[in-house]
């Protein structure tokens, strides 16, 4: 599903060139649960950012579903995000302004889905995360936790094929941190594709294969 | 969908309810800005339509050497025929004569203007239609306009009645004969009521002469006449058999009338001014409003860049903040249309206009295309911060950025309204200074002023006004001093050029209007003699060359005068222009202008006594007793509306910079919050605080007042030397804007960034 081949990225400051990344190689098959690893400013975040298209790789090759994507426009980009993935943050980064409702209706609005369909989706989901009683507050108005599995409702309203996630139980308890990572394997079983970065060891075992990255190296 | 964006752009809105205050108010007080300008600049485009064949009717000017002035609205009578008959582009011509007279209304003498005397083809030509009865024909037939009608029978109906009306003296009864629609008010030719020019032979009236110049003619030319050919034609054979130098006539089409042959107003300077300055008042709360809303959001850059992570495409993404954008626009334009609807019967007084409150479909559509605009230009500049910014930058370093375009703007904005409060200052400066009592050397407070020529012998007036201990002084003379004047060329020797002011005045006209003598004396009852006499000005002494003028003779009309008193060179023309040679010679007992000086204090009692004098003399002339203000105001009236509306502009402009610079500061210390508390708890002091907040605005202030001042410098030496006497351009003039703008930013930003260094830190860092 996922291909990069010699991936290099690089910030270009005054006088240097700073790597970040330099020449990854990584192949994700459809299916599989990856865990990413590695020190702090490894590049772990890069490494997850060039995966979901927010961000280029300076130099290399990635296919995506055979499809060579690290030169793809906006607008290519947006239909990726629209259809196959979906992000989870460690911040959780919901829309304020909007109550659980609407950030989880959000996506498929995007989508194009229509209204009624759109409805029995989310109220599907939040069924299925128990939040049913939440879904009119806000974002301020929950905990971490709760947060998170919203921002994960979020994240596959879509049905994507692919997950995203960094460092997505970061900022929570190891309780609610498992509880989550049962979450992620459960999709992962269902068919999706699910690429994490977590700094828990125990939490990379959730997944079938752990990438281990140091200075912006895959180390075997 | 559509809802959605508003639901979310509401919320953005309660979001920053301060901000989200400001600039709705700013934009609204732009927005009213254009909208009065778009109403007054429609009704001045559609002068004239009302007449159904405007494009093709123009009036006839008359051009020659008339003295102080080479040109009149008007002409001779037998100009109406003489095209009408000669030339084939003339489909029609007619021939009026607008004047004023009396109607005497349930025994009260009531002052009419408008009333149009003149041959029945004029309404062939204007369209003036008769909804009642006919048009007068013959005798003493009248036809009223509608308002006309109420005014004097109220509800009754008006045929058939009569009406006692006296025109130059001569009272007639008038058959009522018809009813015509009211012209609206953007036409220049107003018409209260129409009489036929049959009645001609009881007021002298001769259509068929070339003495008197004073004839309205309109002319209704054949489809497709070439104005200017035409006029050509006209100057080449049309001939004039009267003996005024350069004479000839000239169509004017009556829709150029208002803006470019207008005596008495300064429409298109208004128009202008106001459309300027309704852009500008738009285009100033615009830049403020999107200063505002591009650090509004920016602080929305980590939610556009989930968006866009989520699947949201740019466009969608930039539909949103466009649909902010438009909320905002569309609040403050309801309230522009709100603000608009109350202000509009003041403004309609300041520019003597009668806009409608309910705007056309037209203006509708103008409104419309502008609410787009502002909406558009105001969502623009986040949208391009969205369409430059990769999505993980958006998402991971979401910070304020200083912005270039945000400070250009800022400074321009500093720029213009520095300009505008120098100028403001100039300006001010100047007209107090103009109305100086040492500049002006005459005072016409508590001077009540009537018409002369109605009582009588004025000597027995000024008698029986002496009564009254609350009347100081009467008198009376050919002139007005700063309103109106004679001009003429006729002295110091035959063929003389050098123009000097004509004025015939009583004994006491100079005590009346506080004028100092600076030697010899004044007319006095005492001198039967002074009939041989004059007094001059100074000035005019220093033309003629006496060191010594007293007793000197002065060649003036054709004959000899005696000097006997030198008056100090008070204003006696209108302060636009420069003071003149002023020759004054003794007036009979009757003037142009009865002027009635009362106590201090007691001008009320004065008006009420000289009222009850006046109306006895003569039961059937109206009384209207009027002070110098009242005049001044209204006879520059025009031009002192443009005076206002650059005050108000310059006022609007100020305010909106000072909504702009408080929203700024609200940002500047609300997004440096956690800096400032990090400062603090390292241990700067308040005052470095604010030293650091309020860097930024002080550096654009000052650049801002080094680019301003050469500007309100040329400004305003242009503007004042269109005054003769005229203040000069010092630097305390330009220091006291630069303070007033030091003033506006310290008022705008003061509060919220000395409430930024006196906060509590540990207030803003516990929210982290
Ligand atoms: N815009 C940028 N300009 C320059 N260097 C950057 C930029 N963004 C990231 N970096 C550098 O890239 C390196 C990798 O950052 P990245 O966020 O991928 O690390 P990480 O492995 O996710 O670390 P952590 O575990 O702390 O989240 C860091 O050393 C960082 O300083
Ligand atoms: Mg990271």
């Amino acid at each position: 599903m996922i291909q990069l081949k010699n991936i290099y990225k690089y910030y270009n400051s005054k006088f240097q060139r700073t790597f970040v990344l330099k020449d990854v190689d990584l192949e994700i098959k459809e299916g599989e649960f990856v865990s990413i690893m590695g020190p702090s400013g490894a590049g772990k975040s890069t490494l997850l950012n060039i995966i979901g298209l927010l961000d280029p790789p300076s130099e290399g090759e990635y296919l995506l579903l055979d499809k060579p994507v690290h030169q793809l426009k906006d607008k290519e980009k947006t239909l990726y995000h629209r259809n196959y993935m979906g992000f989870i943050f460690q911040a959780y980064h919901l829309i304020e302004e909007m109550n659980v409702y609407e950030n989880i209706e959000t996506p498929l609005i995007y989508k194009g889905i229509k209204a009624r369909e759109r409805k029995a989706m989310v109220a599907d989901l939040l069924d299925r995360f128990n939040i049913v009683a939440k879904q009119d507050l806000f974002p301020s108005q929950l905990s971490g936790g709760q947060q998170q599995l919203v921002g994960i409702a979020r994240a596959i309203a879509g049905k994507p094929r692919l997950l995203l996630a960094d460092e997505p139980t970061g900022n929570l308890h190891t309780d609610q941190g498992k509880e989550i990572m049962a979450l992620l394997r459960k999709l992962n079983q269902d068919g999706t594709t699910v690429v994490q970065v977590t700094h828990n060891e125990g939490f990379a075992h959730y997944g079938d294969r752990i990438v281990r990255l140091v200075d912006g190296m895959v180390s075997l | 969908m559509s809802g959605l964006y508003v639901k979310t752009a509401w919320r953005n809105l309660m979001k920053h309810k301060l901000i989200s205050l400001i600039n709705i108010l700013g934009l609204s007080i732009g927005l009213t800005c254009s909208v009065l300008a778009i109403y007054y600049a429609y009704n001045e485009y559609s002068y004239e339509s009302c007449h159904q064949k405007a494009d093709r009717i123009s009036r006839v000017y008359t051009f020659g050497n008339f003295g102080a002035i080479d040109w009149l609205p008007n002409t001779f009578p037998k100009v109406a025929a003489d095209l009408r008959e000669r030339y084939p582009e003339v489909e029609n011509a007619a021939v009026c004569r607008m004047v004023s007279g009396v109607v005497m209304h349930q025994n009260v003498p009531v002052n009419q203007n408008h009333i149009m005397v003149t041959e029945p083809s004029v309404n062939d030509i204007l369209s003036i239609r008769y909804q009642a009865g006919q048009a007068p024909q013959s005798g003493q037939e009248i036809g009223l306009s509608r308002k006309m009608a109420l005014k004097y029978f109220g509800n009754d109906t008006p045929l058939g009645q009569s009406l006692q009306l006296s025109i130059w003296g001569q009272s007639f009864d008038y058959t009522v004969t018809g009813v015509f629609n009211d012209l609206p008010a953007n036409t220049h030719c107003q018409v209260a009521c129409q009489i036929p020019f049959n009645m001609a032979e009881k007021f002298h009236f001769d259509l068929a002469d070339y003495d008197d110049a004073d004839y309205t003619v309109f002319v209704l030319a054949r489809p497709g006449t070439d104005w200017q050919a035409f006029n050509l034609k006209l100057a080449a054979d049309y001939k004039i058999p009267a003996d005024i130098q350069n004479l000839m006539v000239s169509l004017v089409p009556i829709k150029k009338i208002h803006f470019y042959k207008n005596l008495n107003d300064n429409n298109l300077a208004n128009l202008l001014v106001l459309l300027s300055g309704g852009i500008i008042a738009l285009v100033l709360s615009c830049i403020s409003y999107i200063n505002l809303n591009s650090i509004l959001a920016s602080s929305r850059f980590r939610e556009l860049g989930i968006r866009k992570a989520i699947g949201g495409n740019r466009r969608q993404i930039r539909r949103m903040l466009l649909a902010d954008a438009a909320l905002t626009a569309g609040i403050s334009f309801l309230l522009a249309l709100f603000l608009s609807y109350y202000l509009l019967p003041g403004f309609n007084t300041l520019m003597s206009r009668e806009l409608s409150p309910v705007p056309s479909l037209e203006i509708w559509g103008v409104l419309l295309i502008l609410i787009v605009l502002v909406s558009l230009i105001s969502g623009i500049l986040p949208a391009r911060k969205l369409n430059r910014s990769k999505t993980v930058s958006l998402l991971f370093h979401p910070k304020v950025h200083s912005g270039k375009i945000r400070y250009g703007l800022l400074a321009f904005q500093f720029v213009v309204a520095i300009v505008l409060l120098q100028f403001f200052i100039i300006s001010h400066r100047q007209t107090n200074y103009m109305f100086q009592a040492d500049v002006v050397k005459c005072n016409a407070d508590n001077v009540w002023m009537a018409n002369g020529w109605y009582w009588g012998d004025l000597d027995k007036v000024k008698d029986e006004l002496l009564k009254c201990p609350d009347i100081e002084t009467v008198s009376w003379g050919s002139s007005i001093p700063g309103i109106n004047m004679n001009i003429v060329n006729n002295w110091k020797e035959p063929g003389n050029t050098a123009m000097a002011l004509d004025l015939t005045c009583e004994s006491d006209y100079a005590k009346v209007f506080q004028i100092k003598m600076l030697q010899g004396r004044y007319f006095s009852d005492e001198y039967p003699a002074d009939d041989q006499s004059v007094v001059i000005n100074s000035l005019t002494a220093q033309v003629l060359g006496y060191d010594e003028p007293l007793g000197k003779s002065l060649w003036y009309r054709e004959r000899t005068y005696q000097i006997i008193g030198v008056i100090d060179n008070y204003q006696a023309v209108p302060v636009i222009f420069d003071k003149m040679p002023i020759i004054m010679t003794r007036s009979e007992a009757m003037n142009h202008n009865l002027f009635i000086r009362a106590r201090q204090g007691r001008m009320e009692e004065a008006r009420e006594y000289t009222t009850g004098v006046l109306a006895k003399i003569n039961p059937t002339q109206p009384v209207e007793l009027t002070t110098f203000n009242d005049i001044i105001m209204d006879v520059g009236k025009s031009y002192r509306a443009t005076g206002t509306l650059i005050d108000i502009f310059t006022l609007v402009v100020i305010c909106n910079a000072m909504m702009g610079l408080f929203g700024l500061s609200l940002f500047v210390s609300q997004f440096r919050d956690k800096e400032v508390g990090i400062r603090k708890v390292c241990g700067a002091s308040g005052w470095s605080i604010i030293r650091k907040l309020s860097k930024g605005f002080a550096l654009q202030l000052l650049v801002a007042l080094v680019i301003a001042t050469p500007i309100s410098m040329f400004l305003g030496k242009g503007y004042v030397s269109t005054f003769a006497n005229h203040i000069s351009m010092t630097p305390d003039l330009f220091l006291q804007g630069g303070a007033l703008a030091f003033l506006m930013v310290v008022l705008a930003t003061g509060s919220r960034i000395g409430y930024a260094a006196t906060r509590n830190p540990v207030e803003v860092l516990r929210y982290e």
